[in-house]
């Protein structure tokens, strides 16, 4: 019998989904946040983990990304926002799959089934955070950028984390303030030109090591684009 | 610099008035010729005195140039005419032919006199300000000179009194005018400021502004608060967006998952339909409040794609919809939020296939727009229709039946979304039917 942790911290739901998941024939075990997950964790080893996108405490993308760095278990996120959707799954979380609240039974089985085919067919590979981009690669792991030439770019630690941003946000618009936020924190000050001056440094760094295109663009009072696609790489 | 703006207005009301008395002291001297007369003695004067010394005997003769004498007229009697290299002779001129006409031949010059003071005057006083001699010939030989002055119109200086007080006058108005000039030039810098500011985006710096008015250093503060109330306000609706959107969505999650044990399938799929029409009728709400806010999720996006994606959608649903060809080498790309240009143009696809039957969706990329054509088979849009149904809850046809459509909502709904990517919606007519076209600025990365 395969065993689904659910967490949610919607009790109503968590009860409403662990009686259907029973119906169908599944161990169930609950949690309503990060905590409650590590705890039942230490406990068992499910075979797929529900997890819900907004927890109180600690959130689901911050729990998404640490399960993913010690385990391979499944994860299907339950996501409330309609348009956070693309960005779920794949790069930047690494949730294996997503399903939108509301999500009827039916659903929510076919993708749990679905999930867990895929994960007993094969091993899932290690999630390696490597991403090709134009004519570079950046490992976020080595925390290097590497030429396709295989020349290592140096890059300062405050150059590197905002490369990470616009690594893992490829083509969307990132605000000043976004780009603090994910950088140093919340910094106090909104006319801070810290990062004005590190998209700078930056592509004087990247300029003319590119395929020629201005890798990243300045829109109109919206922030700084990573214009080409980034894709991951083994 | 501690000049209030009131300080500032009487400055320029009193450099106002003073302009105005100059203009009119002026004007006072020009209309009476008061500058002539007083300089030029009155031909009738001139030959009467003449005839009255004619007429006086020569011991006599000192006693009447006594009774003569004036501050304004210096009269005196020399034996013969004396040239003087240095002075100007005007008696041949148009403005003197009245002293000709009178004294004939008995006129022997009339002179202006040289300035004894080195001082440069305007042009236009050189000669009305100069005292002017007249030398006349008397019947026995002897010369009489009269040297009319102008005492009291001739300042120190030798301007007409009034002339200082315009200067003074002119030079207040031009302080006021530079003050006042160095307060309202950052204002304007102000108003740009303040008509840039973006409640969800960066705030925009006010300008900054040295050595200014109270009243103008107050404004700027008040500005700066309220920018900072916007932010807080946007920042507030959105974080109520994000948690109206998180509960409702628990609250149907729950619902739809209750519905399970509803027996009836039919009476299921129903309530399982109006949950899902309820979880869309809010996201387009909230969709459009953020797009009213500015707050959408910006990315670089290929129309050609979510064309392509939207169409493809409405065809697996059997919609009778067509997507013409695009050239496929053309990039269109467009900074937008997906899921907000996805809303627009599958409601205009919807429209279209509900109210002219079938839609046709076409793509055509300029220089610097990118035009999205969708047509169809229907009555099309009258003029007055084509403004009215962009606004909130007007619809072509007038019944509010649930089964042709929503609450008329939608193509505000499109009109504030598209306008808040930088677009614009045009409702018109093609060959066929109604003809909607969005426009969209291109984005070329550089």
């Amino acid at each position: 019998m395969k065993t689904i942790l659910v967490v949610d911290d919607d009790a109503e739901i968590r009860r409403l989904v662990g009686d259907f998941l029973v119906r169908e024939g599944f161990a169930v075990e609950l949690a309503e946040d990060g905590r409650a997950m590590d705890s039942a964790l230490s406990r068992i080893q499910p075979d797929l983990i529900l997890l819900d996108l907004m927890l109180p405490g600690e959130d689901g993308l911050s729990i998404c990304r640490r399960l993913r760095s010690g385990s391979d278990t499944p994860i299907l996120m339950l996501t409330a926002k309609g348009d956070e959707t693309d960005r779920v799954v794949g790069l930047e979380i690494g949730a294996d799959d997503y399903v939108v609240k509301p999500f009827g039974p039916r659903e929510l089985l076919a993708r749990i089934r679905a999930l867990l085919r895929r994960a007993s067919s094969r091993a899932m590979p290690a999630a390696t955070r490597r991403f090709a981009f134009d004519r570079f690669i950046a490992d976020l792991d080595a925390r290097q950028l590497i030429h396709e030439d295989g020349e290592p770019i140096a890059l300062t630690s405050a150059e590197f984390e905002l490369l990470t941003c616009f690594v893992l946000r490829p083509r969307r618009v990132l605000s000043r303030d976004q780009i603090l936020d994910w950088t140093h924190g919340r910094n106090a000050d909104p006319f801070d030109r810290t990062v004005d001056i590190l998209v700078s440094r930056l592509r004087k760094k990247l300029d003319g090591l590119g395929s020629g295109t201005n890798l990243i663009n300045t829109i109109r009072n919206g922030g700084y684009l990573l214009t080409v696609p980034v894709r991951q790489v083994p | 610099m501690g000049f209030g703006l009131a300080a500032r207005f009487i400055a320029i009301g009193a450099s106002v008035l003073l302009a105005l008395w100059v203009a009119m002291i002026a004007l006072f001297y020009w209309t009476n010729n008061l500058s002539n007369t007083s300089t030029r003695l009155p031909a009738e004067q001139l030959k009467a005195i003449v005839e009255l010394i004619d007429a006086t005997t020569p011991e006599q003769r000192p006693l009447v140039l006594e009774a003569l004498q004036s501050s304004m007229l210096a009269v005196s009697l020399m034996q013969s005419s004396t040239p003087s290299p240095v002075t100007v002779e005007m008696r041949d001129e148009a403005g003197f032919a009245a002293y000709r006409s009178l004294l004939g031949a008995r006129l022997l010059s009339i002179r202006l006199m040289e300035v004894p003071e080195r001082i440069t005057r305007p042009r236009l006083l050189q000669r009305t300000a100069r005292p002017l001699s007249f030398q006349v010939r008397l019947a026995d030989g002897q010369v009489l000179v009269a040297e009319a002055r102008t005492p009291f119109i001739v300042t120190f200086y030798g301007l007409p009194a009034g002339m200082g007080a315009g200067l003074v006058g002119t030079l207040f108005a031009a302080v006021a005018f530079f003050l006042l000039h160095r307060e309202i030039r950052p204002l304007t810098r102000l108003a740009a400021a303040v008509d840039a500011i973006d409640p969800s985006g960066e705030p925009v710096p006010l300008p900054a502004i040295r050595a200014t008015t109270p009243e103008i250093r107050a404004l700027m503060r008040a500005f700066d608060r309220l920018q900072s109330r916007l932010r807080i306000m946007t920042r507030t609706r959105m974080a109520l967006i994000g948690g109206i959107q998180h509960d409702v969505r628990s609250f149907a999650t729950r619902l739809r998952l209750r519905l399970e044990r509803l027996p009836d399938a039919a009476e299921r799929e129903r309530a399982t339909a109006d949950i899902t029409d309820m979880i869309n009728l809010l996201d387009n709400a909230l969709l459009t409040s953020r797009a009213g806010v500015g707050a959408l999720e910006e990315e670089m996006l290929d129309l050609t794609e979510v064309l392509g994606n939207e169409v493809a959608d409405f065809r697996r649903a059997g919609q009778p919809v067509v997507l013409e060809p695009v050239p496929d080498h053309t990039e269109a790309w467009v900074i937008g939020d997906r899921l907000a240009l996805r809303r627009v143009i599958a409601n205009i696809i919807d429209n279209a296939v509900k109210y002219g039957s079938k839609a046709r969706v076409s793509l055509k990329v300029d220089h610097h727009t990118l035009h999205v054509f969708i047509a169809d088979d229907g009555p099309g849009f009258s003029a007055q229709d084509a403004e009215l149904l962009l606004e909130p809850f007007v619809r072509a046809e007038p019944s509010r039946a649930r089964t042709t459509g929503g609450a008329g909502l939608g193509l505000a709904v499109v009109r504030t979304l598209i306008e808040a990517q930088g677009g614009t919606i045009q409702l018109g007519n093609g060959p066929q039917g109604g003809l909607v076209e969005l426009i969209l600025p291109r984005f070329r990365p550089t």
